[in-house]
């Protein structure tokens, strides 16, 4: 019986070998990237809140939507991973932002991925190669904290109006524990998607996945081990480079190159500038990056956001801003708008654990005005 | 479709198995009604929100797969086994090869998953023939010791693979699940234990 047995198992894992040869390859270059603005004649940085949370609000991103707008998603409940904490949205016309809604419970996120999922956090919204809006999150169980969450993702094709349910995304080997995501998706060619992640399981270390035009996750490649830094920000410089900056605890926020499209990297390094336990944005300007890191002072008890510019692909920063907030001012999201204008989303934590989502606008022009590179 | 009935089988299965342990009678006709009647049950009750086997507000289904995740081919065939030979009233035993199999693989698997070092294992099961490659030597294993359970093992993994019938595209997904090698581990240290006991004994005799 065993022999009839063996072969035919041996069949099986000749068609198993057939499928895995199949399988997608890993991209062999990043999609054109959205060009950053270019200067408008008038130099505009301001800061307001746009969303003043009863409770706690954190973790904003953002995307742009096809007739302008930007649409906003955050996570907000009594408090981080509090059981009523719900992904939000709402959107900013250019002159005003909507009244913000829930869009998704962690209800909604047991019923749709099958998967128990007690507590939710760190939306990220982006735009697949298919044209849908894609919401990647992190959904957390009955067990651990954010070490033993796992992705989940969920779709809509009327521009965020409407929701499908979440589904699970499977992301790693031990009972899928530990995945967490904060950083934008990159676009590649052949209809796929990276997304950085990372891996917070007993030793933390950033990845990125690769996700098909079906949202599946097709392949992950690790960023590196060493260091621990985790939430990569990756911003790439052509169709195969790219820089991914990470968040490290308490010390200088790490930097690590790819040369082919995510497939290897460099080992992280620390670049010159310090990191207080919070991820960094990046946006490129012409052959400098613009750089966006919350900084806490333990002398002055504030926590501030520096604004830098780095010549060098990211190595060392030459800071060009500061502004200073009484309270948490972390957790940034940086994007080109329609509007020729960069947005800067993040959280304002005050002392008695509610927040408010701020945001600012920021031209081209005064960049250069603090001494950024010059407008052309 | 919210929840994957393929998924559920390992729960159901585990659940089925406590099942028919806690039976007392030796009929087999009994052991077989309960684990029918009673794995039946038990897989209509973890997919659906009925009285007792939800946990707040997910069902047992969902509350096991969010905390471990669907179990392998490996961890059914282990099940499927040990439930197999209770309602037959054999005693259950899983082959050393099996058990060694799964040891060796598990030992050198999860560990690099946790990141010592910039190479991940898990990565080679989105593509290429690294996996297939080491089912493959799993079955030539399992053809030599003639352990119909290593067989059994690798054709489920690859079938379940081939039908995509988890969420996963990773072929490790199927093959194996973190408590597989520690089962593996716990049976063979108790093996050998009981050997070394055994060998004592023998040798206690020969000496008195």
């Amino acid at each position: 019986m065993h022999h009839r047995l063996a072969i035919f198992a041996a069949v099986l894992v000749f068609v198993t070998a057939a499928i895995s040869a199949r399988a997608p390859k890993w991209p062999n270059a990043f999609a054109a990237s959205t060009s950053s603005p270019s200067c408008i004649g008038s130099s505009v940085f301001d800061i307001a809140p746009f969303h003043q949370g009863q409770k706690y609000a954190h973790a904003t991103s953002a995307v742009n939507l096809r007739d302008g707008r930007l649409r906003a998603v955050w996570y907000e409940g009594a408090r981080e991973r509090a059981l009523d904490v719900k992904i939000w949205t709402a959107t900013f016309d250019g002159a005003r932002w909507s009244v913000a809604r829930p869009i998704i419970s962690p209800a909604q996120a047991s019923e749709g991925s099958g998967r128990y999922v007690q507590r939710l956090g760190n939306p990220i919204i982006f735009r697949d190669a298919a044209g849908k809006l894609v919401i990647v999150f992190a959904g957390l169980g009955g067990i651990g904290g954010w070490d033993g969450a796992s992705l989940k993702l969920a779709y809509s094709l009327d521009e965020g109006e409407t929701w499908s349910a979440p589904r699970n995304l499977t992301t790693a080997a031990i009972s899928n524990f530990g995945t967490n995501v904060r950083g934008p998706a990159l676009p590649a060619s052949g209809n796929y998607t990276l997304i950085p992640t990372s891996h917070e399981f007993a030793r933390p270390f950033p990845e990125i996945l690769l996700l098909d035009d079906h949202d599946r996750v097709v392949g992950k490649r690790r960023i590196g081990i060493n260091h621990g830094g985790t939430q990569p920000f990756v911003t790439t410089f052509n169709e195969h480079r790219a820089v991914a900056f990470m968040r490290v605890e308490k010390g200088f926020t790490l930097f690590s190159k790819t040369e082919d499209v995510g497939w290897s990297w460099t080992e992280p390094r620390p670049t010159n500038s310090p990191n207080f336990d919070s991820p960094v944005v990046a946006a490129r300007i012409g052959n400098n990056l613009f750089i966006v890191s919350s900084y806490f002072d333990a002398a002055t008890n504030n926590w501030s956001l520096n604004f830098a510019i780095s010549a060098d692909e990211g190595q060392s920063w030459r800071n060009i801003y500061a502004r200073q907030f009484v309270g948490e001012a972390r957790y940034l999201w940086l994007i080109a708008g329609s509007d020729g204008l960069f947005h800067l989303l993040f959280t304002h934590a005050r002392d008695d654990g509610t927040s408010e989502l701020m945001h600012a606008r920021i031209s081209r022009d005064w960049i250069a005005e603090q001494g950024g590179p010059a407008c052309p | 479709m919210p929840i994957n009935p393929i998924e559920l089988l390992g729960p159901a299965l585990l659940l089925a198995a406590v099942a028919v342990t806690l039976v007392p009678s030796k009929r087999l006709l009994i052991r077989g009604f309960v684990a029918v009647c009673g794995g039946a049950t038990i897989f209509i009750t973890v997919a659906t929100k009925i009285g007792p086997m939800s946990i707040g507000p997910a069902t047992v289904g969902e509350y096991f797969l969010g905390t471990f995740g669907p179990v392998s081919a490996a961890s059914l065939v282990i099940v499927g086994g040990y439930l197999h030979k209770k309602i037959i009233g054999e005693k259950y035993q899983t082959s050393h090869a099996l058990l060694l199999c799964l040891t060796a693989v598990g030992v050198v698997f999860y560990p690099l998953t946790f990141g010592l070092s910039n190479f991940d294992p898990y990565e080679l099961g989105y593509r290429g023939f690294s996996i297939p490659g080491l089912m493959f030597a799993l079955v030539v294993i399992g053809w030599v010791t003639r352990s119909v359970d290593v067989l059994c093992w690798i054709a489920l993994a690859a079938l379940l693979y081939a039908f995509g019938a988890y969420d996963s595209n990773n072929l490790w997904d199927y093959l194996i699940f973190p408590l597989d090698p520690i089962y593996a581990i716990v049976v063979l240290a108790i093996g050998i234990k009981r050997a070394y006991r055994r060998s004592s004994e023998a040798q206690d005799q020969l000496v008195s």
